[in-house]
């Protein structure tokens, strides 16, 4: 068995969060990682300025206070340092915390302009640094060149970013978590339709429920309707075989009891002698009632009409059909036929129930024509809505009106039916009833029978 | 006449074979579509009966084979299937009549005569030229009426040169119909029977019903027949 529809779901949207988070997280991180870096050249910009604000030039000598206003530039190791370079690199001045410290401090800057970079010493520490180049020019004119360097040790300089990492990781995986949680329920809730059909169909299968009676959503409507109507089909059709079988074994026993008759009296006289004589006939015409009846009985199981399958079959296609196939056998009658079949009708069934019963009928008609069958189709509107209606007439001896409405009534068991009357009509009379359509057998303007059958048109 | 017969179930095949064989057909049996399709192409057949549910090569198939393979005898399906869709299918393909099992062998010979007489041109059992008349059902032979006493043989060969009234019919082709396959077909046989069947129908000699055409073979004198 493949995975189930909610583990299917929820591997899915699993996959789909953790990207999305990551993909949120990695952008978060980024943003804040820039702003962070931005913020500590600012603030080493900061502390430049504030030396260049302290700083003089006094006859040739630079002067620049022991202690700044910065404690961590007066604290030795502070991780902030700062140092005036002259234009040759030579350390001009450094602040206290530089004290017993290895630094490195980079290029050196031309005048006014910034220069950033970090530097990693062999002791594995790195650092930021900042170096601006500044003129002093002196009370004679002579301009001196110097490099304020500021250095920060990075630790200190993106102290929040470690932070603002973990709790981002923390944060985005407790809100993962809330969301799939979140879609576990939605898809329980959403699945639940599915489940509860299952549910109802273990009902159905175990005999509790006889159809699906839940209330379903929309989209599950088609699919329990197509259901509904497959057990519903399911059922009649077992309901059909069994009555099918019923009424074969039935009237199966009269023409069987005939023949054991037959056999005990040639137990008695001699069978073979019996059969010579007068039975022959006798035993013929059981056997072919017999065989009628397991065909009449066959027929009637497996009629088709239930709606899972209908199709669309064309009324002309299958006429002609059959009509060059009967012609064939009825060649040496010469019968004359003329059809009046209208374009694009259809038969909305089985395309075996629709060959049956034009069939049977126009076989019919051709058996006891002398000379002329007429055969029309069309489709008509009645109070049961719209009709495909068929009507077949021969000028035959026709069928008294005394026996019409035995060959109309249904239920009558072939046994129980005028012996040579065929299998054909039943046949077309079931067909009909399974379809809703009705038959009616008048005198044709030939001179013979006319059937006319309506079928209710139906997608 | 020489029949094909094509079905599968031995016993059924050796009730029809002989059934066909006493009604006076020459008859060959095929047990599978296969053979069938192999006997039928290779012989001359007068009508062929197909059982429909055959192995190898189904009863459709094979009618829907022998007809794109021009083959233009009178084909009766047999099927335990009656439905129509089953009858349309093999009657469109080419079949001429079918008969649902069981069926009785009266019937089974009744519509063998009818297809025969059907794919000679003529609408009922009775063949008739003029006032010369046939009856295949009752195998009788009249002339004005008058009852002609012909021998098996005779009958047979008269039978066949009517359902094929417009064919030169060779020596070989009546020794093939009449006798089995190695029967020797130098003996004068078939002319004894000629000129024995030319005295019965026309003792005065002015018909001349039968026409013999030199190295050719016989045909009916249809017009001889008409004219009296």
């Amino acid at each position: 068995m493949s995975y189930s529809l909610r583990a299917r779901l929820l591997l899915t949207s699993g996959l789909v969060f953790l990207f999305f988070f990551g993909l949120t997280g990695v952008v978060l991180d980024q943003a804040f990682s820039i702003s962070v870096k931005n913020a500590a050249r600012e603030r080493l910009k900061l502390h430049t300025y504030n030396l260049l604000t302290v700083t003089d030039l006094v006859d040739g000598t630079l002067h620049v206070p022991s202690y700044l206003r910065s404690e961590r530039f007066n604290r030795p190791g502070s991780g902030l340092y700062m140092a005036l370079l002259s234009g040759k690199g030579e350390v001009v001045w450094q602040s206290l915390s530089v004290q017993n410290s290895e630094l490195y401090y980079g290029d050196l800057a031309a005048p006014g302009n910034w220069v950033f970079g970090t530097a990693t010493l062999s002791s594995g520490d790195s650092y930021l640094v900042s170096n601006y180049g500044v003129i002093w020019t002196g009370e004679d004119g002579e301009e001196q060149r110097y490099t304020v360097s500021v250095v920060e040790n990075i630790d200190t300089a993106y102290e929040g970013l470690g932070r603002y990492r973990f709790q981002l990781v923390v944060v985005l995986s407790v809100l993962a978590i809330i969301v799939l949680l979140l879609e576990a329920v939605i898809l329980r809730w959403g699945l639940w339709p599915l489940k509860r059909l299952a549910v109802d169909l273990e009902e159905v299968k175990s005999g509790r429920a006889s159809r699906l009676t839940g209330n379903y959503p929309r989209e599950l409507l088609d699919l329990t309707e197509n259901l509904n109507r497959l057990i519903e089909s399911e059922l009649r059709q077992r309901d059909r075989y069994r009555k099918t079988m019923a009424d074969l074994a039935h009237s199966l026993k009269t023409p069987l009891s005939v023949l054991k008759n037959l056999a005990q009296d040639g137990k008695e006289n001699s069978l073979t002698n019996n059969i010579e004589n007068n039975n022959r006939p006798l035993i013929s015409a059981q056997v072919a009632r017999m065989d009628e009846l397991i065909s009449y009985q066959l027929k009637r199981a497996v009629l088709a009409n239930d709606s899972l399958n209908r199709k669309e079959i064309s009324v002309n296609a299958g006429l002609q059909q059959i009509l060059s196939a009967i012609g064939k056998i009825y060649q040496d009658k010469n019968i004359e036929f003329d059809t009046d079949i209208a374009e694009n009708l259809c038969f909305f069934g089985d395309e075996n129930d629709f060959l049956e019963l034009s069939g049977n009928l126009i076989d019919n008609a051709f058996k006891y024509a002398k000379r002329h069958v007429t055969l029309s189709a069309s489709q008509v509107e009645n109070k049961l809505g719209p009709q495909l209606l068929i009507i077949i007439a021969d000028d035959g001896s026709g069928i008294p009106a005394s026996q019409r409405n035995n060959i109309l009534k249904r239920g009558a068991r072939l046994d129980t039916m005028e012996q040579g009357q065929g299998i054909g009509l039943s046949v077309v009379r079931n067909i009909l009833y399974e379809y809703g359509g009705q038959m009616t057998i008048e005198e044709s303007s030939l001179g013979g029978a006319k059937f006319s059958v309506w079928i209710p048109v139906q997608r | 006449m020489r029949l094909l017969v094509i079905e599968d179930e031995v016993s059924l095949a050796d009730q029809l074979s002989s059934t066909l064989l006493s009604e006076g057909f020459r008859v060959e049996v095929a047990h599978d579509g296969e053979q069938g399709l192999y006997i039928g192409k290779e012989y001359r057949f007068d009508l062929v009966v197909i059982d429909l549910g055959l192995p190898k090569i189904s009863g459709i198939d094979l009618i829907s084979k022998f007809r794109k393979l021009k083959k233009e005898f009178p084909i009766l399906v047999l099927t335990a299937r009656d439905d129509w869709k089953t009858k349309v299918e093999a009657l469109n393909l080419g079949a001429d009549d079918y008969l649902t099992k069981p069926f009785q062998m009266e019937e089974l010979l009744a519509r063998i005569h009818a297809l025969l007489r059907r794919s000679a041109g003529y609408s009922s059992s009775m063949l008739e030229i003029g006032e010369f008349c046939l009856d295949t059902k009752s195998q009788v032979v009249k002339y004005q009426d008058a009852v002609l006493e012909l021998t098996a043989f005779e009958y047979k060969i008269m039978e066949f040169l009517m359902l094929h009234p417009k064919d030169v019919v060779s020596k070989s082709t009546l020794i093939d119909y009449l006798y089995d396959q190695d029967y020797d077909r130098d003996s004068n046989v078939i002319e004894v029977f000629i000129a024995r069947l030319r005295k019965k129908i026309d003792p005065q000699g002015t018909m001349k019903p039968i026409e013999t055409l030199r190295g050719r073979g016989y045909k009916l004198n249809t017009d001889g027949l008409r004219a009296v």
